[in-house]
């Protein structure tokens, strides 16, 4: 389920790696929430502040991979594109040389088709993952319910920062089960 | 899945695939219905969560997955916690079906079974994906631009909350719900084919 590609020129076949990326991705995801709730209970919300939300919710998930080609794990669903792999040909072709006219080709990632023990890998995470997003939403639910009833004011300016929270756990959580629990790529195939 | 379900002491056959979907949609429509008929009510405020209370008894009776009763077998694919007590006043009342405890392993799902939990979870992943970005796009686009959204009769947090509220219930009855809807016409029990 781990992709052999490197991504940024890290290359994620060990275990420990992975677990490092994960709790920095995590630890960005706090940090990047807490400064979002700050931000909009100070000034609001501004057209920058919508598409950065927006650009991070899309992208942020994506650099572990799963939702798009070229993270650290297989795309789940036959996504070819992979902005981000680590593909020197294309960075020559990019900065250095002439433009090759299959740059577009280049920038499909290769060997990534799960095969049965991966399809049956990521329908299991998703178990897993569908059942702790499932708490979480209910626990949201209930400081939303809480919220209005000591404090209905503060709700307007929370309530997106909790779909916010949703979203991403929603589209990041299986990624990083699988990067937390995978072995180390050769010690697997060893 | 069974093939059956009990319910006021009669055995229904739920093995055509048609039923299944009857049964999805009707149990839909419902909650729907009492969704609108709560923010009739009183706005969601203090009966919003009768509506997740119908979602736990749609599943509890009808759909399953979550305890030994209903058409899905038990995600957990633990056998049910026995207890010593009567049982409860509600399964009595409906007369609805209930196995036993440690009789027979009638929770347990095979492989194929756990296969199709698995697929279904991601099927439902995905969709949940998807409506938790559209709702949170609605709410950053209301934040940021209020006059846009003023055809809309809520105030943003009654709207937030009725979005989190459905949100909420197809979290509870998705994989269930896709099971149901896509597993094709079963063998029926030994009963309903003698009938046939």
């Amino acid at each position: 389920m781990i992709s052999s590609t490197r991504l940024l020129g890290i290359s994620f076949e060990r275990r420990r790696t992975r677990r490092w990326a994960v709790a920095l991705y995590w630890f960005w995801v706090l940090v990047f929430s807490g400064l979002f709730l700050r931000h909009q209970a100070r000034e609001g919300l501004g057209s920058v502040d919508l598409m950065l939300l927006v650009f991070s919710v899309v992208n942020l998930s994506a650099l572990l991979g799963g939702v798009r080609s070229g993270g650290p794990v297989k795309p789940f669903h036959g996504i070819h594109w992979a902005p981000l792999a680590d593909d020197s040909d294309r960075l020559q072709s990019l900065f250095r040389g002439p433009r090759s006219l299959s740059i577009a080709g280049n920038m499909m990632a290769p060997e990534i088709d799960l095969d049965e023990r991966d399809a049956a890998l990521r329908d299991r995470i998703h178990f897993v993952a569908y059942t702790l997003c499932r708490w979480l939403a209910l626990l949201l639910f209930g400081i939303y319910a809480a919220l209005s009833i000591f404090n209905a004011g503060w709700l307007v300016r929370v309530s997106p920062l909790f779909f916010f929270l949703l979203a991403l756990t929603l589209w990041s959580l299986p990624q990083s089960i699988i990067l937390w629990n995978e072995p180390d790529v050769v010690e697997a195939e060893a | 899945m069974r093939a059956e379900l009990v319910l006021m002491g009669k055995r229904i056959d739920m093995a055509p695939r048609g039923r299944r979907r009857a049964l999805v949609i009707v149990i839909y429509a419902a909650i729907a219905a009492l969704m609108t008929a709560m923010w009739f009510l009183d706005h969601w405020r203090s009966t919003g969560t009768y509506v997740l209370w119908a979602a736990f008894l749609a599943c509890y009776i009808f759909l399953g997955g979550m305890r030994n009763s209903g058409l899905v077998k038990p995600f957990s694919n633990k056998p049910p916690k026995t207890y010593d007590g009567p049982p409860p006043f509600l399964l009595l009342q409906l007369r609805t079906y209930l196995p036993i405890p440690g009789e027979g392993s009638d929770y347990l799902n095979d492989e194929r079974e756990l296969n199709q939990r698995g697929y279904a979870h991601y099927k439902a992943y995905q969709v949940l994906g998807l409506a938790v970005v559209v709702i949170l796009s609605v709410a950053l686009f209301r934040m940021h631009n209020p006059e846009w959204f003023q055809w809309i009769p809520m105030t943003p947090d009654t709207l937030y909350y009725g979005l989190l509220l459905a949100t909420l219930v197809l979290f509870f009855t998705l994989p269930q719900v896709i099971l149901l809807w896509t597993e094709p016409d079963m063998e029926p029990t030994v009963e309903f084919a003698e009938e046939r």
